[in-house]
């Protein structure tokens, strides 16, 4: 370490000179306060012995200015003064120095002062690498937290939790939430809802949410039910996550009517049902180990059903609710909880500003030790929202001739594959399952009145359907002639909007009366054709009906 | 391939889904499902989840059903249809007939 000499008298800079020298000390030298400051700034000096009257820039002075400069490290001044009057000493202290001493002085002394304060020095020294590092440490920490941040509100992004049926609370303990709270409207317009609580909190806690809800999703779109749902999902955590760590859910479907509700519920409390009053009626005890915990062999699917009434609730919520602390320590609990709803009070609508009301109000510290999520379920029917209609604009004009002989005739499901094709087309693919029913009734017409000359009387009477099936079967089996052709032809843009598939079907058979087609609703059969009429704009037959011709609007 | 199965949850409720094709490949299977159950069970839901299309013959397959339960007055609902599959039912007027949801 070097140290700086500030002295106007040569003989005792060259006495400090030796003495600090022969303790391993490295030595610069200043013959007055202009030069200390000079030699501070050149040299960077880890400890200063400063004499205090020099001519020019006295010691005081010199100290002063040096503090002035310093940097992060704390570089120690002794004062090397005659004067040892209290005042004198005071001002030492006052310009900045951190230790005086008398001339004459004692070597002794002397050499033990310096030591002491290169020892403060050297703690200094090496605060500030640390401290250099932390800063390092914390700025990384913070640059991934905001990457991470951006990444786990895409993944959530898709989350309906603004849906009219849906009111919930949230509050992380730290910046990452250890709870996750999903939505998703059903494919059958229902709804939808993951409520899941990982073991312990923080960031380490939420990065299981992602794949959850990237699973949730794809799966919803699927439409699977609850149990399924959470058979997927358990068997996904279980092989990601290490083994301390799981996750407590809810798996929620609130059917279209909001009057059905399936859940699978394993290591989160209770769910409640609360009448339109907010009144306990029904508690939903969790019947299954956390997602995570078992493997697919013994890992229960089995949901809970629940009919409803309208403008119920159900409430799920995680631990960490209850758990919440008052100033003495005592746990909400779930009793205090359920007496919240049993007052007999009507408490409205506003069942989660009724509970983090309630909370706040134990809890007068704030002090929060877990994660909390709230969710109240509000059965009501769903607001339909207008079917999809493809968006994609069909531009170009196309056909599509199919002829199908005996050998064809005999396989099952032509039509399947030809609506699978159609379904490949973006602007058509919101239409396939209409297209298969009217697709599927003109081709079962066509083959079975047409090229078999079945009879639907046949079909009348109560096993009637099944002597149906027996005797179609057999004509099929043994049919070695007979064909039926198929055409569908797109017009883009027509007038009126949209496009217009143009659908003919003709078989070999002699056809049949059109004319007196009737169509009763109480009839097993006959009704299909109600179908077709329904969803195409044009039906026409021809060629004694053993041709039909419709057109299916596609609008935009 | 299409498949139908008939679960008992508690005795008096059974629920027969299909899934698949609703057409009349299932007939028999269909005819089977709630004839076997019909003896202990008052509530039959026919769950249409993973049905992926359905033609007049699934229409014609559940008034037969409905047909031969009513005898003895025995509830059916039809439990989650797709928003196409629920209209090819309301289209024909399935809605007054069942209890759709």
């Amino acid at each position: 370490m070097k140290v700086l000499i500030v002295d106007d008298m040569e003989t005792n800079r060259q006495l400090l000179s030796w003495m600090l020298e022969d303790d391993g000390y490295e030595v610069v030298e200043a013959c007055d306060g202009q030069q200390a400051v000079d030699a501070f700034k050149t040299f960077s000096p880890g400890l200063i012995i400063m004499d205090v009257m020099m001519p020019g820039m006295d010691g005081f002075e010199a100290t002063r200015q040096i503090r002035q400069m310093r940097g992060d490290v704390h570089v120690p001044i002794i004062f090397l003064t005659a004067l040892n009057d209290e005042n004198s000493l005071s001002q030492c202290i006052a310009a900045g120095g951190d230790d005086f001493l008398s001339k004459p002085f004692n070597e002794i002394i002397f050499s033990a002062k310096v030591k002491a304060h290169v020892r403060n020095r050297e703690l200094s020294v090496q605060i500030n690498e640390k401290n250099k590092v932390l800063q390092q440490y914390q700025y990384e920490a913070e640059k991934e937290h905001i990457i991470v941040d951006r990444v786990f509100e895409r993944a959530l992004a898709d989350s309906q939790l603004d849906h009219p049926n849906i009111n919930y609370f949230q509050s992380p303990m730290s910046n990452f939430n250890g709870d996750i709270l999903l939505s998703a409207v059903s494919p059958r317009g229902g709804l939808y809802m993951f409520l899941g609580d990982f073991t312990g909190h923080g960031l380490s806690a939420a990065i299981g949410g992602l794949p959850i809800s990237r699973k949730f999703f794809e799966l919803v779109e699927d439409g699977l039910a609850v149990g399924d749902l959470a058979r997927e999902i358990n068997k996904l955590l279980f092989d990601i996550l290490p083994e301390f760590m799981f996750c407590a859910a809810a798996i929620i479907e609130l059917n279209r009517l909001g009057d059905t509700l399936s859940t699978w519920v394993g290591g989160l409390p209770d769910g409640l049902i609360l009448d339109k009053g907010g009144r306990l009626i029904n508690k939903i005890a969790s019947q299954h180990m956390p997602l995570g915990v078992l493997d697919n062999l013994e890992f229960e699917d089995t949901p809970q059903v629940y009919r409803l009434n309208q403008n119920e609730n159900v409430l799920f919520y995680s631990d960490g609710l209850i758990e919440t602390n008052n100033e003495k320590g005592e746990l909400f609990g779930e009793e205090r909880l359920d007496e919240l709803f049993l007052s007999g009070a009507d408490i409205g609508d506003n069942i989660v500003e009724y509970l983090v009301g309630s909370i706040d109000e134990y809890d007068q510290e704030g002090l929060q030790d877990d994660d909390v999520s709230i969710l109240q379920i509000k059965c009501l029917p769903m607001k339909h929202e207008e079917e999809f209609v493809g968006k994609m604009d069909l531009k170009f004009p196309w056909c599509i001739n199919i002829e199908l002989g005996p050998d064809n005739l005999k396989e099952s499901g032509p039509i399947n594959e030809v609506v699978n094709m159609l379904g490949g087309i973006p602007g058509i693919s919101p239409h396939k399952d209409y297209l298969f029913t009217v697709l599927s009734e003109l081709y079962i017409n066509a083959l079975d009145h047409g090229v078999l000359g079945l009879d639907s009387k046949i079909k009348d009477g109560d096993d009637g359907i099944l002597i149906y099936q027996d005797i179609r079967q057999k004509k099929l089996d043994t049919l070695d002639d007979g064909k039926v052709n198929l055409a569908i032809s797109l017009a883009p843009r027509v007038e009126g909007g949209g496009s217009v598939l143009n659908i003919t079907l003709s078989d070999s058979g002699d056809g049949f009366d059109f004319d007196n087609l009737n169509s009763c609703e109480e009839e097993v059969h006959g009704r299909g054709i109600g179908l077709v009429n329904e969803f195409c704009e044009s039906v026409l037959y021809s060629d004694n009906g053993s041709k039909i011709e419709v057109a299916y609007r596609i609008s935009s | 391939m299409a498949s139908v199965t008939a679960e008992s949850t508690n005795g008096s409720d059974v629920v027969i889904a299909i899934s698949g094709n609703f057409d009349f490949n299932v007939v028999q299977d269909f005819q089977q499902a709630y004839k076997e159950q019909e003896s202990k069970a008052e509530n039959f839901t026919v769950d249409l989840r993973q049905v992926e299309y359905m033609d007049s013959s699934a229409l014609g397959m559940l008034l037969n059903m409905r047909k031969h339960l009513q005898a003895e007055s025995k509830e059916i609902r039809i439990s989650n249809c797709r928003p196409q599959i629920r209209r090819i039912l309301e289209i024909s007027r399935f809605d007054k007939k069942f209890t759709l949801d």
